[in-house]
């Protein structure tokens, strides 16, 4: 007597045995997989509130620093504005004040000498509405002061030490002497002089002062 | 040969997508995110450690600049929008008395402020024909350029009257000197601010 086993559930309903299973196995892994993107999805969300929590955190140390800071750039805005509005008057005005000049060539004087003429002519200041062709285009030409005086000392050594007076100023330069001949004076024989010199002024020199500074206050 | 049915198949590969987008929708920006912030965080820190450096930075600042303030109150002149010549006569014109002789102030018509003509400046020319003490003169010289608005000078011609024309002229009256100045009263705006109480005063 044989002791084979006999199967006796046909192949169609074994074959949608196993199809179950496979889907079962299936649909485990799709839930694993679902519930690995909730929490991805979790992980991220946590993430990113964590960050921002720590990030206004952070903010909240450093605002007085922030504020600090914004104080600097405002400061040093002002700065620089101040600072371009002197720039803008060292371009437009000038730095040399005629009446100082004039007070510094009289300053100059030996005792006896007298000025009789005093010419100052600030060169390439001002602008004209005639139509000037010039080489470099845009470019102002270089300012400067050319003076001249003339008047009457006692002898040539007077001439000189006015010549070395007025050398001796920082801003003269080419200091030179024009002329000087023999005349009488009053009655007794003096030196005629004429006397040329120039300013630089496109020089940075120290900005003359208002006269009125004490009332005027610069905007903040 | 095991065959799964289509639905569970089909719930796999959308599970598969949902793990694919959490991961490079959610996931990735989030992490990213966190990381700027992390940098940004320690940025902050490291400013926040600084706040004492940063305030005597501040207080440096601050009196520089008050120390500007008062060097450039001293010598900065305000550039008005307008050529306002009345001002500028009221300025230069000088009373009648023993030191002065005659005055003359004329206006010109306004010219660009620098050679080139560049910016949005201009400047009225102004010239005062003086007859007076060599004092008279200063005064009206000092007083235009030391004004709070920019006046600056463009001919100075102080001439003392020859003892041979003092002799045919007639007044011995005469230690007065004869003047030219001309001088240029800038206006106009170039992008400078304007400054407090300026105008007429």
């Amino acid at each position: 007597m044989s002791m084979h086993g006999v199967n006796l559930v046909p192949d169609r309903i074994a074959g949608r045995v196993r199809g179950g299973r496979a889907s079962r196995r299936v649909l485990a892994a799709s839930a694993l997989l679902g519930a690995t993107a909730i929490g991805l999805a979790g992980v991220a969300r946590w993430t990113d509130a964590r960050s921002s929590a720590q990030l206004a955190a952070a903010r909240e140390t450093s605002a007085p620093v922030i504020a600090l800071e914004e104080e600097i750039a405002g400061l040093r805005a002002e700065r620089a504005a101040l600072e371009r509005r002197v720039e803008t008057q060292r371009e437009v005005g000038v730095s040399i004040p005629a009446s100082a000049v004039v007070r510094a060539v009289a300053a100059s004087l030996p005792t006896g000498a007298m000025l009789e003429r005093i010419d100052l002519d600030y060169a390439n200041v001002q602008g004209t509405n005639k139509k000037i062709r010039r080489a470099g285009k845009g470019e102002d030409p270089q300012r400067e002061l050319r003076g001249e005086i003339a008047g009457i000392a006692a002898n040539e050594s007077d001439v000189g030490r006015i010549i070395d007076s007025l050398t001796a100023l920082a801003p003269m330069s080419q200091v030179s002497l024009e002329s000087s001949r023999s005349r009488e004076f009053r009655g007794r024989g003096a030196r005629e002089f004429r006397i040329q010199f120039k300013v630089d002024l496109e020089k940075r020199w120290r900005l003359p002062e208002v006269a009125s500074a004490d009332e005027g206050k610069v905007a903040p | 040969m095991m065959h799964a049915s289509r639905t569970s198949i089909a719930l796999f590969a959308t599970s598969l997508a949902a793990v694919g987008g959490a991961a490079g929708f959610l996931l990735w920006p989030a992490l990213a995110a966190s990381d700027a912030r992390t940098a940004e965080c320690g940025r902050l820190l490291s400013q926040a450690a600084r706040h004492d450096e940063v305030a005597a930075e501040r207080d440096r600042m601050r009196s520089g600049l008050a120390e500007a303030r008062t060097a450039a109150a001293r010598v900065l002149r305000t550039i008005p929008a307008a050529a306002e010549q009345a001002h500028l006569m009221r300025m230069l014109a000088v009373g009648a008395d023993d030191g002065m002789g005659t005055q003359t102030i004329v206006a010109g018509d306004a010219v660009p402020a620098t050679p080139s003509g560049n910016g949005a400046l201009h400047a009225v020319p102004v010239t005062i024909d003086m007859k007076a003490t060599f004092a008279r003169v200063m005064e009206v010289l000092v007083r235009a350029e030391g004004d709070r608005r920019l006046v600056r000078p463009i001919r100075i011609e102080i001439e003392r009257p020859s003892e041979e024309k003092g002799a045919r002229g007639a007044a011995p009256s005469d230690n007065l000197v004869e003047a030219r100045i001309e001088l240029d009263a800038v206006y106009g705006s170039a992008g400078v601010p304007q400054q407090q109480g300026e105008g007429e005063r």
